[in-house]
């Protein structure tokens, strides 16, 4: 989804009915993830992450942001897509403070309008995203992912120590 | 011998006496043989050999004496027949002391008598007949018969026959001579005629194949003419011809200068074409910052409005203008992305441009190439005009002269036509008098056949 895409949805959640509900949306090889409008904390332009020793594929590594260090995953290892440079691309910092931790994004995240799915399906998630999903919506006629971010950067975090 | 002194008539008497006793010893011994009876023929054939052989021996010897018997009479008739032919000299001189011997006597004395009585007249006689002989001899002379030959005698006409046959021989000689002449001349004169009426012929030939030159010259002359006229025609055009190339190799000169001026004209295209690229460049340079500034701008706004989210409804109005400001940016995004579109196509429409004026610059070099050969061509084809030029003026000039030495040649060979008429004439009249000269040839050999000559081989005949 382009960023134009993106404020038509923003456009149409203002003036849209009372039932749907806003929450921020990104991309990860390819499949699209929602996260509360209050969750979401900062995009990193260019980010400068520091590598760390035996990190595993979905690891980046380590970004210091604003006094904090927070870990970065690389979700696109797990769809086994075609990993973007990391200058190229897009760090989105999920929440603040100790409980931040960053995800390489395809597109810069926009403000959905998002409906509850009649019929809702995550299978075909590769894990551990499928089971840190916990529902789907429906945005601008495509499915969304609604994540916990807290259970996914746990299960990274028990990946890693494995 | 003893037996010639008798007389004839003894003699005859005695011969017919030995014939029949030779008649009687042969019938004897016939009738012997008859009455002997032979045994055969062959016991008989010696005897008759010998009776036969016998009887022939008689008769031979009866001839032989019969003949020298009568031999003083033949001496006695051949004198008479000698002093009958005039031979008064003649004499029998018979001496076989019978009666030829007093014949012939007798005949010698009246020989001798008329001798002496002939003597006076034989000369006058042989006088008269020379005189007869050379008169008749004369005769024939005077009948053309110059064959004849004037008996000399021991007489007073001998000198006058000798130097008549002398006359004779010498006209004869000169009339062979004519004849074979006159023949000669005829054969001469025949030849003549016919090389002449050859001459005759081969000079009419000779004036028609004149006349043919001469009608052939003249069409000479009318090409020579035309030629002239149409070299002087070829002069002309080729002037033009020179002064269009001239103009034409001007032009050309001047085209080069042309597409000297367009390829500076097309360089300083291609270098403001280029300065454009790189305006372009700038510009996209412009552009992309912009694109990046707006960028971060919609990253900016996009983090406050996330930030303004998580602050709840405190946060609200600076989430609408976070919002705004995104918008804004977000459409400075997409007009600078227009604006970098819109510069690329320029770069591309200008990079083709540059090729499309390289190209131009390409084919304008290879057209001022080929104007430059085109001019040098131009050049060699001027100088090749202007020798061509040359070239015709000279093949007029010598066309001219060769229409006066045709004239010439016809006034001459018209000259030569009259002179050959005139030769023929003549050659006509020369005809005439070779026929004439043949005709008189002819007869005169006609005349001169009229004489009898004598052969050559032979002598002349004589009348006597």
């Amino acid at each position: 989804m382009s960023t134009a895409d993106a404020g038509l949805l923003l456009a149409a959640e203002v003036q849209g009915p009372a039932r749907r509900e806003r929450r921020f949306g990104f991309r990860i090889g390819g499949a699209g993830f929602l996260v509360p409008a209050g969750v979401a904390s900062e995009i990193v332009q260019n980010p400068v992450i520091h590598r760390m020793p035996w990190r595993t594929p979905h690891m980046r590594g380590l970004l210091s942001h604003r006094g904090n260090v927070v870990p970065v995953f690389d979700l696109s290892a797990l769809f086994h897509t075609v990993v973007q440079s990391e200058s190229s691309a897009y760090l989105l910092i999920l929440d603040s403070g100790e409980r931040a931790g960053g995800v390489i994004v395809d597109t810069l995240p926009a403000m959905l309008a998002c409906e509850a799915d009649e019929h809702p399906d995550s299978s075909g998630l590769p894990s551990p995203l499928s089971d840190t999903v916990q529902g789907t919506r429906v945005a601008a006629g495509e499915r969304w992912f609604e994540l916990d971010h807290m259970a996914l950067f746990s299960a990274l975090a028990r990946m890693h120590a494995a | 011998m003893k037996s010639a002194r008798w007389s004839v008539r003894a003699r005859l008497v005695a011969l017919a006496l030995t014939l029949h006793v030779a008649g009687l010893l042969l019938g004897a011994a016939l009738m012997y043989r008859k009455g002997s009876a032979p045994a055969g023929l062959a016991d008989a054939l010696p005897e008759i050999a010998v009776i036969a052989l016998g009887a022939i021996s008689v008769c031979l010897v009866a001839v032989m004496a019969i003949r020298r018997w009568l031999a003083p009479l033949d001496r006695l008739r051949v004198t008479l027949q000698r002093v009958n032919e005039g031979d008064i000299d003649v004499r029998a001189a018979v001496h076989t002391g019978d009666e030829f011997e007093a014949l012939g006597s007798g005949i010698d004395n009246v020989v001798a008598q008329r001798c002496g009585t002939l003597q006076s007249e034989g000369e006058s006689d042989r006088l008269h007949q020379s005189v007869g002989a050379m008169m008749q001899a004369v005769t024939r002379m005077a009948g053309r018969d110059l064959s004849v030959h004037a008996p000399v005698r021991n007489d007073a006409t001998g000198p006058i026959a000798e130097a008549l046959n002398t006359i004779v021989g010498d006209a004869a000689a000169v009339l062979r001579n004519v004849t074979e002449v006159a023949t000669n001349v005829a054969e001469t004169t025949n030849l003549i005629k016919s090389q002449s009426d050859h001459i005759v012929m081969l000079a009419r030939a000779e004036r028609e194949n004149l006349e043919e030159c001469v009608n052939d010259l003249e069409v000479a002359a009318d090409s020579h003419s035309h030629i002239a006229r149409m070299a002087t025609a070829c002069a002309e055009a080729g002037e033009k011809a020179l002064m269009a190339t001239r103009i034409a190799r001007v032009s050309v000169q001047n085209n080069a200068s042309g597409f000297q001026s367009i390829r500076a004209t097309l360089a300083d295209t291609e270098r403001r074409v280029r300065l454009l690229l790189d305006r372009c460049q700038e510009i996209s340079g412009a552009v992309n910052l912009i694109s990046h500034l707006t960028e971060r701008t919609h990253i900016l706004a996009l983090n406050a409005s996330m930030h303004a989210s998580a602050v709840g409804d405190a946060g609200r109005s600076f989430s609408a203008v976070a919002d705004e400001v995104q918008r804004l940016a977000e459409n400075t995004r997409e007009m600078a992305a227009q604006i970098s579109g819109i510069v690329q196509a320029v770069q591309a429409d200008t990079a083709d441009t540059v090729h499309s004026l390289q190209m131009l610059s390409a084919h304008v070099q290879s057209g001022t190439e080929l104007v430059d050969r085109s001019g040098r061509d131009m050049q060699v084809t001027e100088e090749a005009a202007g020798n061509l030029v040359d070239l015709i003026r000279k093949i007029a000039a010598a066309a001219a002269t060769q229409r006066q030495i045709s004239a010439t040649i016809r006034q001459r060979t018209t000259a030569i036509i009259e002179n050959v008429s005139r030769t023929g004439a003549y050659l006509l009249g020369q005809a005439e008098h070779t026929d004439d000269l043949a005709e008189q040839a002819m007869a005169l050999v006609e005349s001169v056949s009229a004489y009898r000559l004598p052969e050559e081989d032979d002598g002349p005949s004589s009348t006597a």
